[in-house]
């Protein structure tokens, strides 16, 4: 009797403390934020990933790699180049795309903000994500090469059934 | 009677000469080395140089034009035969610090205007760029010569015209533009050749006839250009534009509640700020975004919204919603 009011306390408390709106999230120095409803999957699956607050003029990519090492940029990732923009592994957002851009790039919406379905699978190519560390990632896109400032990670995991 | 003749005549020079070399009010900072400049090909030649000092205020533009008048910009200026120098670099621009080639000519046509430069004077005019369309502190003319001979055939100038939102558009003279405001880009040339835009600055984007600004401080130039065909020569130039923050709006409020209904208001501004309420009155209440009508009349609730540095601006509006 004792034990199950201590779990219900306990199941209580720990829902108050986090939040019910309260998604995990990555923020980055300008304020930018990704967010998805949940970091834990039982298997493969589709998981929507909000985006605010990002500098419109500068393109990013948001894709689910493998997560690198702090400075790294983060590689390989899901699904390869996403050439034809159909895939649900990787997305490229630019408002400011080059011409052969159009029609792939999709451009963020007013306020920095997107809103993507990201495939979160087991294995990225040879890595098993149950095993390795494996994230939703933002980066800044070919066009800014190099720069390592927008980089986000949400670490995903997997659990077992 | 001979001597007389000569003082007539170093009085007509006296009178003429100041105004041929007139200059601006205040001496330029920047220093231009080039080819000669003299004796150039009518039917075509290049002028090499470059810049071994540069303003610090703005870019320039460099064009082909005829002689300024006094302390005035020149009436006449090629529409094509131009340049903008700027440090800030993008697409269309040319770096202050590299090599300058700019191709002249023995005739030059802007504005509808056609100069034939073998009989005019011509030459080099610098200034600042649209960042500065007001400071003359850096106008200069550098005069050029041609050699006797052909010039390349004339061909008509095109006239283009841009319009923003129906309002037209001047060349070289900046409008504001909003942090994504609606801005509808249209235009029309005499010659019915196809202008293509590009926007020649990231911090604006074109795409399918609108113009959008992706920020809410700083410049962008919408470029234009027309390939030109047998008898209307080619244009390009371009439009600047000071970028101003943008207005936020609430998109999608009740249009009316019934009384003892509850409606929801919407949790966001178009650009994606948190929305704060707070009902005005005792007709309803309002808890979070939720609006509550409690008497017969209207709703009248204050909605205001967080600032965005150089993006927005923050949004302080009274809402009426009716009670039915």
């Amino acid at each position: 009797m004792r034990k199950k009011i201590v779990i219900v306390a306990t199941a209580i408390s720990l829902a108050l403390a986090t939040p019910a709106f309260a998604s995990p999230s990555a923020t980055g120095a300008q304020g930018q934020t990704i967010s998805v409803a949940t970091t834990k999957f039982a298997k493969g699956s589709n998981v929507s990933v909000s985006g605010r607050g990002f500098d419109e003029t500068i393109g990013i990519y948001l894709a689910y790699c493998v997560l690198p090492k702090k400075g790294l940029l983060p590689t390989p990732c899901g699904g390869g180049a996403d050439m034809q923009g159909v895939k649900e592994a990787s997305y490229w957002i630019s408002s400011n795309a080059p011409a052969y851009g159009a029609g792939l790039a999709i451009p963020f919406q007013p306020g920095g903000r997107f809103r993507q379905l990201v495939s979160v699978t087991k294995k990225i190519g040879k890595f098993d994500c149950t095993k390795d560390k494996c994230a939703i990632t933002v980066r800044s896109d070919h066009l800014h090469e190099g720069d390592r400032l927008h980089d986000l990670f949400i670490p995903i995991t997997f659990t077992k059934k | 009677m001979f001597n007389s003749q000569k003082k007539i005549a170093a009085l007509v020079l006296g009178l003429v000469l100041p105004i041929l070399t007139a200059l601006p009010s205040q001496a330029e900072t920047f220093a231009f080395a080039s080819s000669p400049l003299t004796n150039l090909d009518p039917a075509g030649s290049t002028v090499n140089g470059g810049f071994t000092k540069f303003p610090t205020t703005a870019g320039m533009y460099m064009q082909q034009c005829i002689a300024p008048v006094g302390s005035a910009r020149p009436a006449t200026c090629s529409d094509t035969i131009q340049l903008w120098v700027t440090a800030a670099g993008g697409p269309g621009t040319t770096s202050p610090t590299g090599p300058i080639a700019l191709k002249v000519a023995g005739s030059i046509t802007g504005k509808g205007v056609t100069v034939d430069c073998t009989t005019t004077q011509c030459g080099l005019f610098f200034r600042l760029d649209h960042t500065a369309p007001t400071d003359t502190s850096e106008d200069k003319f550098l005069p050029m010569t041609f050699a006797k001979g052909a010039t390349a055939p004339v061909l008509a100038a095109d006239e283009i015209t841009v319009t923003l939102n129906g309002k037209p558009l001047v060349r070289n003279v900046p409008s504001n533009l909003a942090y994504r405001a609606d801005a509808k880009i249209a235009a029309t040339s005499k010659s019915g050749l196809v202008i293509t835009f590009t926007s020649l600055t990231p911090d604006c984007t074109y795409s399918n006839g609108t113009l959008t600004a992706l920020k809410g401080k700083g410049q962008c130039a919408l470029g234009y250009s027309t390939a030109g065909n047998a008898t209307t020569a080619a244009a390009s130039g371009n439009f600047p534009f000071i970028l101003t923050p943008g207005n936020q709006k609430i998109i999608g409020m009740p249009k009316s509640i019934k009384k003892g209904g509850t409606k929801a208001l919407p949790l966001e501004t178009n650009f994606g700020s948190a929305i704060t309420y707070k009902a005005l009155g005792k007709n309803c209440v309002v808890e979070g975004n939720l609006v509550n009508a409690k008497k017969s009349g209207s709703c009248t609730i204050k909605a205001t919204a967080a600032a965005k540095a150089d993006t927005w601006e923050a949004l302080d509006t009274t809402v009426v919603i009716p009670i039915k």
